[in-house]
């Protein structure tokens, strides 16, 4: 529970997602429901406000072809399949493929016209795919790393490249190198050796959409029967029940919020100044200041003469090996809050900021 | 509990704790398989929509527990602003308030207070945020009804 103090409890908040440069993926971030041009959104895991808004309604403002489905649509899918994503510039980027047929290595059925759509007309791009766009490729554009999924690539031979004409290429090249996997060993390749070159070395590179979604999935269309097992195990390599895993919008969304919520070092106030954690003196108690401290707070031990313990200047003591670990982490004490001095300039910049300000 | 053998001795304590001593209204039990998993379960407090309703919590403590905080999660569907569908629960301490001071019994008291004291302005259930504001008795209806529907015993 973030609450941020200087907004006054009546305005409404809402999350709107934001990608966050200094954590290098996307976030939600609670922002005034009004526009606000004086409310600098800041990122709320880092603090940074290196932020950009991602322009969701980019995407709901593409109108009808936008399905949202559930994971279950997902299931056993067949028919064309809708995708769209942001580009790294935030820009919507649509395409669509057709899943289904070739036995078990779902790749497509059927050459698909690709679409990537831009309300501006100088940026309009019409990728055309002379190949079936599997849903191998599609998956493997979505897995980090992205070597771990060679095993699971579709059977040989390998399709040829895409050929793209675009008028503008910026975002089809970047949703280009998403879906053209690994297949870069194609002679049907239209792109001079220099570019297919810095193709390569830009798809090591994993663009921010890749880990930050949103995405829409929709199957529909044809009935071409897909076994999801074999789905499963042969595209996905996961195993056992099919319900340890979520595939799909909401599921990938959970996925990912819930990753980001495992890591709680990501969490709270930056680690204390090295420097200053090693000025600190440590102390052996005398039976007198055992009593007095009565227990370590980290270690719920009782304090006893001559235990070797570390004074903060909140004048709270503990356990040095109770609380060094601690202030590798964050710079508070466990007992007030007291923040001690860090090596982040950010965060020293801020607290600074925010001192003179409450004084004046 | 056959996994003591490495626990910190903090985890022991505390468990000790916990089953001699526990906290009105709250109930955690270490899984027999798994000293660092607790089943727990939280009475939904007098006077508040959760009244009567029983609240099925698990709480994990992670390997660097103090150190970083313990996981907790609603098993229980509950129609809070605070906690979303997953179960996941908004709350300072478990999060960037955490400090090794704090222990599971504070936690879980944190928790049954957050039950008493809703926090709209900080969502966690979209939905249900915009209802108690909005419509604050029709919220605490469906917070009712959901006591009635998964958490009456």
């Amino acid at each position: 529970m973030q609450r941020d103090l200087q907004q006054p409890a009546t305005e409404r908040r809402v999350f709107k997602p934001f990608f966050c440069y200094n954590c290098q993926h996307t976030v939600h971030i609670q922002v005034p429901e009004t526009e606000d041009s004086t409310f600098e959104p800041q990122c709320s895991e880092c603090s940074s406000s290196f932020v950009e808004e991602v322009p969701i309604s980019r995407l709901e403002s593409l109108g009808g072809d936008i399905h949202t489905t559930t994971s279950n649509n997902w299931y056993g899918t067949s028919g064309n399949v809708q995708v769209i994503s942001l580009s790294e510039d935030g820009e919507p980027v649509r395409f669509s493929f057709q899943l289904g047929g070739e036995g078990t290595n779902f790749a497509g059925s059927s050459t698909e016209e690709e679409q990537v759509e831009e309300q501006r007309q100088e940026n309009e791009a019409t990728l055309t795919y002379n190949r079936p766009f599997g849903l191998a490729d599609f998956l493997q554009s979505f897995f980090v790393p992205r070597g771990n999924m060679a095993r699971f690539q579709a059977p040989p031979p390998a399709p040829p490249l895409p050929s793209w004409t675009t008028t503008q290429q910026s975002d089809a090249r970047q949703m280009g190198e998403e879906v053209t996997g690994n297949h870069e060993s194609s002679n049907q390749d239209t792109f001079s050796n220099q570019e297919e070159d810095q193709r390569r070395v830009r798809r090591r590179r994993i663009p921010p959409f890749v880990a930050a979604g949103p995405f829409f999935l929709d199957g529909s269309g044809s009935e071409v029967p897909v076994d999801f097992t074999t789905f499963m195990q042969q595209i996905l390599g996961i195993y056992g029940n099919p319900a340890d895993y979520v595939i799909g919008e909401q599921g990938f969304e959970a996925i990912l919020s819930r990753l980001m919520q495992e890591d709680s070092n990501r969490y709270g106030n930056p680690p204390a100044s090295k420097e200053f954690v090693a000025s600190l003196p440590v102390v052996h108690l005398s039976a007198e200041e055992a009593a007095h401290h009565s227990e370590c707070s980290v270690c719920k031990e009782a304090f006893e003469e001559n235990n070797e313990v570390v004074q903060l200047p909140c004048k709270h003591v503990f356990c040095k090996d109770c609380i060094y670990p601690w202030l590798e982490r964050h710079n508070t004490c466990p007992s007030c809050r007291y923040e001690l001095p860090t090596d982040d300039p950010e965060y020293e910049k801020r607290k600074a900021s925010q001192s003179s300000a409450s004084q004046g | 509990m056959a996994s003591v053998s490495g626990l910190p001795r903090r985890i022991i304590k505390e468990t000790e704790k916990l089953l001699q001593d526990p906290v009105p209204g709250i109930s955690a039990v270490p899984h027999e398989d798994n000293a660092r998993y607790f089943n727990v379960i939280i009475q939904g407090p007098d006077s508040s929509p959760y009244e009567g309703g029983t609240f099925k919590l698990e709480l994990f403590l992670p390997e660097d527990y103090p150190m970083a905080p313990p996981k907790v999660r609603f098993l229980t569907k509950i129609y809070h602003p605070n906690i979303d569908r997953l179960g996941r629960i908004c709350l300072d301490i478990l999060k960037d308030k955490w400090s090794p001071a704090l222990q599971i019994r504070t936690v879980l008291l944190s928790i049954q207070a957050l039950l008493s004291a809703p926090n709209p302005d900080d969502p966690l259930n979209n939905e249900a945020a915009d209802l108690w504001k909005k419509d604050e008795q029709r919220a605490i209806q469906t917070a009712r009804e959901y006591v009635r529907l998964y958490a009456s015993q």
